[in-house]
């Protein structure tokens, strides 16, 4: 199926009994719907492929009733999969935030690749402390990439509050992250 | 890396842990592909059934003589444009009276009922252009 058809053309034809579109919109969405859920739940991975197979299967239900035009499939997957987070984060409170990513000591790491490692996981540790709202805005900005906008379509806010969550979320951040500057290799 | 304030990381410094975060995203396990296929094939809907090659909608004739008679202003302004047009074409072929040479072998001379140059006569290109006749009958028609 050709890579130029939009995802919300491949679910209208999933919705007219078209089953080339469901493997095309598995392929291209699945990754994102995981990698947005494992960031939202700190890197718990069984819990990220449980929530990306409840979105996904909300999406196939939604098919037959999806208008062109009215919203992307993007937007309204994003606001699902958050919604679907914050519910199991405040069912279960399963991520032990001091367990996420802690060195065994204050070494830093030798290679590249465990440095690019050890950074990701100290990010995603790092998010799991934020207030919910700030780590969804935080996300969708600064990892998934999305324009204001669109984000204050997903979380249903304007896009000021966007701009303010965001902000309070790096600040946050940056000082959750000061005290191992040297072990991420950001010392001077 | 220059630290002004050592409460803080820098915002270089987390940009960079963001694109690190981007880099390393684990990809999903081919199990969780099987699920999510396996749940689209299981509610995927029925396909629309297409028409039949060649099938005409037993209504489509009527409607289409409806929306034309409706496009021309209905059925008596049909009748009436049908009339119009039998008129016009009877006036033209029977009254060749304005018509230059009329009856002298002009262009419509001898097509008429009861007119004819005969058989034989032939015409030139002067014959189809009006003659000074023609405009003074214009003229008293107004």
């Amino acid at each position: 199926m050709d890579g130029d058809i939009s995802d919300e053309a491949l679910l209208v034809a999933y919705g007219n009994g078209e089953p080339r579109a469901a493997m095309a919109l598995t392929t291209r969405l699945t990754p994102r719907v995981h990698g947005f859920a494992m960031r939202m739940l700190g890197g718990d991975r069984a819990e990220a492929e449980d929530v990306t197979q409840e979105a996904m299967l909300r999406l196939w239900k939604q098919a037959p009733h999806w208008r062109m035009g009215e919203a992307r499939v993007s937007t309204w997957l994003y606001r699902v999969v958050s919604n679907l987070c914050i519910d199991r984060l405040r069912k279960h409170r399963f991520v032990d935030i001091d367990s996420v990513e802690e060195p065994a000591d204050g070494r830093a790491p030798v290679s590249q690749r465990l440095m690019a490692e050890a950074r990701a996981r100290a990010l995603i540790g790092a998010l799991a402390r934020l207030p919910e709202r700030q780590r969804q805005a935080v996300i969708l900005r600064h990892i998934e990439g999305l324009a204001n906008p669109e984000i204050a379509a997903i979380m249903d806010i304007s896009v000021e509050a966007v701009e303010s969550l965001t902000a309070r979320g790096k600040r946050t951040l940056a000082q959750n992250l000061a005290p191992r500057r040297e072990e991420l290799g950001y010392g001077e | 890396m220059v630290n002004e304030n050592k409460d803080m990381l820098e915002d270089a410094a987390l940009q960079d842990l963001f694109r690190a975060a981007r880099a390393e995203a684990e990809m999903p396990r081919p199990e969780l592909y099987r699920r999510v296929l396996a749940d689209s094939q299981a509610l995927l809907p029925a396909p629309a059934r297409p028409a039949a090659p060649g099938a005409r909608r037993p209504d489509a004739l009527p409607r289409l003589r409806a929306g034309f008679a409706r496009l021309l202003g209905g059925w008596s302004l049909l009748a009436g444009l049908s009339a119009a047009m039998l008129a016009g074409l009877w006036i033209g072929y029977a009254h060749p009276g304005i018509l230059p040479h009329a009856g002298s072998g002009g262009p419509m001379a001898g097509t008429g009922p009861g007119m004819g140059p005969g058989v034989g006569h032939s015409f030139a290109l002067e014959d189809f252009q009006p003659g000074p006749d023609a405009f003074l009958l214009l003229l008293e028609d107004g």
